[in-house]
């Protein structure tokens, strides 16, 4: 006599499922990170007040990115998104820490400290991508995309985070950036810009967009801000890490031009994916 | 109660967040707040100047060829020290014996790491300083 969809009573997801979703995406996208061995050492080195305004970013990023996009239940009150990014940063924190210990490189109940630190910085490739399993990779996940000018803004500095903060730590980018003269930096920038811009509209992807009030709107619009956030993202990413300190102007913005090809591309690939 | 999951017709009642999820949701809120009360008492309270390394030794144990003196070094200051040089020297009856060095690759404030430096000579017999002789800042 009960037809089960029309039950008043709502659907509930397992937490074990909801959990290990989150702690899947936090593997999937921190592994790289985690077993990177500048991280370990920049966990530790690097200013405090550097390290709190990246936890800080993660945080912004991470609920952000529950609240545009949902992470698990369909839930869209103010607490449901919240409770979203919280259970994503736990699980993030869960995993980096696990990883860490299993791998030996910190022993937290000896040096607590040192674990803090490093799970502080590795929570961001993390809590972004347990938030993105559970929005994304779960079955019944939720949110239909809005997609507002605002958000494919977001979107992209989200896909930049993710790209840059995979390669920003690394010594190739400083060694790049050494050996590159202005002109092969701006052949960066052209060849950045037109990736980002063939990525998303013209070499036909799955979920490639089409061109709305024509290419140049499009371009400028979308494209163009896409790379300056990119770049934006490349740049704060590299003085997290410390290599701005000591050189010159011009040498910093040739390393974040160099780390923004990637992050261009990570940005178009998240308008592609999310 | 969840027997029609994953049909994804959009007829289904909304899932809801759970308070599992909510109870894992505070948990991961309260991390961050503790993990930034760290940051600031290790800026404010732990972390002040450059860095502050001191050398012990901590064990003389026979080695294949010769003796293995097994030390760590600490970094008490505010800042990564790299390329800590630790140098040893053995001397007996004011005359120098033996030297020995090694390099540790960096020591992260408050951190402590352990290595060993090699003699043929037994070290016990005579007096041996051992010192860190210099380092890099990042």
């Amino acid at each position: 006599m009960d037809d089960p969809r029309s039950a008043a009573a709502p659907r509930r997801q397992e937490l074990g499922t909801s959990a290990g979703r989150a702690v899947g995406g936090a593997l999937l996208f921190a592994l790289p990170l985690l077993m990177t061995m500048e991280v370990w050492r920049a966990g530790l080195s690097i200013p405090r007040y550097r390290l709190a305004l990246l936890v800080l970013a993660t945080v912004v990023l991470v609920v952000l990115l529950c609240r545009f996009f949902g992470a698990g239940s369909e839930g869209t009150r103010r607490r449901d998104w919240l409770a979203d990014a919280g259970v994503a940063l736990a699980m993030a924190a869960a995993v980096a820490a696990g990883t860490m210990t299993l791998f030996g490189l910190v022993t937290p109940w000896v040096d607590w400290q040192g674990a803090l630190s490093l799970v502080a910085i590795e929570a961001l490739p993390a809590a972004v991508g347990a938030s993105y399993a559970r929005s994304q990779l779960g079955a019944g996940s939720r949110r239909p995309m809005s997609s507002t000018y605002r958000h494919e803004v977001f979107l992209m500095a989200a896909g930049a985070v993710v790209f840059a903060a995979n390669i920003a730590p690394t010594e190739e980018v400083v060694l790049i950036a050494a050996t590159a003269g202005p002109v092969r930096a701006a052949l960066l920038i052209v060849l950045s810009l037109a990736l980002m811009h063939g990525f998303v509209y013209r070499v036909g992807f799955k979920g490639q967009e089409r061109l709305e009030g024509g290419p140049v709107r499009a371009f400028l619009l979308l494209t163009t801000v896409g790379y300056a956030v990119a770049l934006a993202v490349s740049a704060y990413l590299l003085w997290t890490f410390g290599r701005f300190d000591g050189v010159d102007a011009g040498v910093a913005l040739t390393q974040a031009v160099v780390l923004a090809m990637p992050a261009s591309v990570g940005a178009a690939a998240a308008r592609l994916i999310l | 109660m969840d027997g029609t999951d994953d049909t994804g017709t959009g007829a289904e009642p909304p899932m809801r967040t759970t308070s599992g999820e909510y109870l894992l949701g505070v948990v991961g809120g309260v991390l961050v707040v503790a993990v930034l009360a760290f940051l600031l008492y290790d800026a404010l309270a732990a972390r002040q100047g450059g860095p502050r390394l001191s050398v012990e030794v901590t064990a003389v144990t026979p080695a294949p060829e010769g003796f293995s003196v097994g030390y760590e070094l600490r970094n008490e200051g505010g800042e990564t020290a790299e390329q800590v040089e630790v140098s040893a020297e053995l001397t007996r009856a004011g005359s120098p014996v033996e030297q020995a060095g090694a390099t540790a690759d960096y020591v992260a404030p408050g951190s402590r790491r352990q290595g060993a430096l090699l003699f043929t000579e037994d070290p016990r017999s005579g007096e041996l300083q051992v010192t860190v002789s210099g380092y890099v800042l990042p």
